[in-house]
């Protein structure tokens, strides 16, 4: 039996396959999976962050018009320093914004991490190189000539290019995750720095106090109707007050002291939700830096605590800009 | 003249012990400026007068303008560190999207290869 050429190109191929087979199993450690998981989270996590950090337009706002309220009531609306403060308020407000654009480009990070591991290469290549022996063998009958090689063998090889297209993407997305990791750490550092923080926080409280100080001087000028207040608190016991109750508080003044602590008290807890929210951003991003070595390290990666910390951050933002109960979102 | 160090060195330790950080300045005046505003309606109410009441708004503006002044004067030392990070991510994103298209252009060079080769069939077969 004499040993035709294809029999020799085949045993080559077979054992090339198999040696492609013992590479690829040693370096399969990335999830593709989990990396596309990682990047939707990753970019929730940032929306979250960004959105729970800086003072929102409307805080700016509210205490903007909160200094008109205060220096109206004393009559020192001409006073230079009344001026002087609405434009530290403005300069202010809008250097903090221009900061806020990290936020956006780290959400750019993930949408970009997201496209690479959103790629099916490995399919994408292997049914490409389908196509091309397809049209080759199509080429070799039209013009009637022998087809290079066989059917069994381009199967073969497309397999083997998707593997190998496979984990070059996996190398790939190995390569862009440790880069973000340490993107991501770096920035976790920055909003850790004390000044920064004072910075960041800091502000976003003397908004607050600001609104606060106006809200409980109108109240008790009695410019605002209890209703909506009374009717929130005795919600939980199914109960509603009754419409002429701006009246009853404006003879009893035990009544109107009691709901103006409400009020006062509701405003602060807004000062301890900035806290607790600048917190859990940061925690946030440590939680992502974890997730990103795990990926790395082919372990695999629970993104429950993260998910669980994007929906507590929704939250918060969702408390600091309305006026709803005074419950917090401790867990 | 001893005396006169033991009071200097006195005063220095009480103005410049070396441990309060910008930080914690920028918190401390912060917290005045919030105590200021907070304690302003009760102290209007004790005025009698315009000139009193104009008075008690200037003196809490002056704290709220003391920390606001400061805040700015540490949003320059920190501002860059910002812009180096969004430069940064900004990079970086270009570069991942860029990893992502050569990959996408390996299976889609090979498609095309896949389409010339077929169309050379059919002008093979043109002139056959």
């Amino acid at each position: 039996m004499r040993f035709q050429p294809n029999d020799v190109f085949d045993l080559r191929l077979t054992a090339f396959s198999i040696l492609v087979s013992l590479m690829v199993s040693a370096c399969s450690s990335v999830n593709i999976d989990a990396a596309r998981q990682l990047s939707v989270t990753g970019r929730n996590v940032t929306v979250g962050a960004g959105q729970n950090i800086y003072a929102s337009d409307a805080e700016y706002l509210r205490a903007r018009d909160s200094e008109a309220v205060l220096h109206g009531f004393s009559g020192t609306t001409n006073a230079p320093s009344y001026q002087t403060i609405l434009n530290s308020y403005d300069r202010i407000h809008r250097e903090m914004s221009q900061r806020a654009v990290v936020f956006e480009k780290l959400a750019d990070v993930y949408d970009a991490f997201g496209e690479l591991s959103g790629l099916d290469t490995g399919a994408q290549t292997e049914a490409a190189l389908g196509n091309l022996a397809g049209s080759v063998q199509e080429y070799a009958k039209l013009t009637k000539q022998s087809a290079p090689i066989s059917g069994d063998v381009t199967a073969v090889i497309s397999q083997i290019g998707g593997i190998i297209a496979s984990e070059i993407q996996k190398a790939k997305i190995k390569e862009a995750s440790i880069q973000i990791r340490g993107n991501v750490d770096s920035f976790s550092k920055l909003l850790e720095n004390p000044l920064v923080r004072e910075q960041l926080v800091g502000f976003r409280s003397v908004l607050i106090s600001d609104v606060k100080t106006a809200l409980n001087k109108l109240w008790d000028a009695g410019v605002y109707d209890p209703k909506p207040l009374l009717d929130d608190i005795g919600a939980v016991a199914g109960l509603t007050a009754q419409k002429g109750v701006a009246q009853i508080l404006k003879t009893n003044t035990d009544l109107r002291k009691a709901l103006g602590e409400v009020i006062d008290k509701r405003i602060t807890i807004k000062i301890d939700l900035i806290v607790q929210s600048y917190d859990s951003s940061i925690e946030a991003l440590k939680h992502l830096i974890v997730a990103h070595k795990k990926l790395e390290d082919g372990a695999p990666i629970d993104l429950t605590r993260l998910r669980a910390i994007v929906a507590q951050l929704r939250g918060i933002s969702i408390l600091l800009t309305k006026a709803k109960t005074g419950e917090t979102t401790a867990q | 003249m001893v005396k006169k160090t033991k009071t200097e060195a006195k005063m220095t330790s009480i103005v410049h012990d070396g441990k309060l950080t910008q930080a914690e300045a920028l918190k401390a005046l912060r917290i005045a400026a919030q105590a200021a505003t907070e304690a302003l309606p009760a102290a209007l109410a004790q005025c009698q007068t315009d000139d009193e009441r104009r008075k008690v708004q200037a003196d809490r503006d002056t704290v709220l303008l003391a920390y606001l002044n400061s805040l700015q004067k540490t949003l320059i030392h920190t501002g860059a560190l910002f812009e180096n990070t969004a430069g940064d991510l900004e990079t970086e994103a270009a570069n991942v999207k860029d990893t992502s298209t050569k990959l996408k252009n390996v299976s889609e060079a090979i498609n095309l290869f896949a389409d010339l080769v077929r169309l050379a069939g059919s002008l093979a077969l043109a002139f056959a």
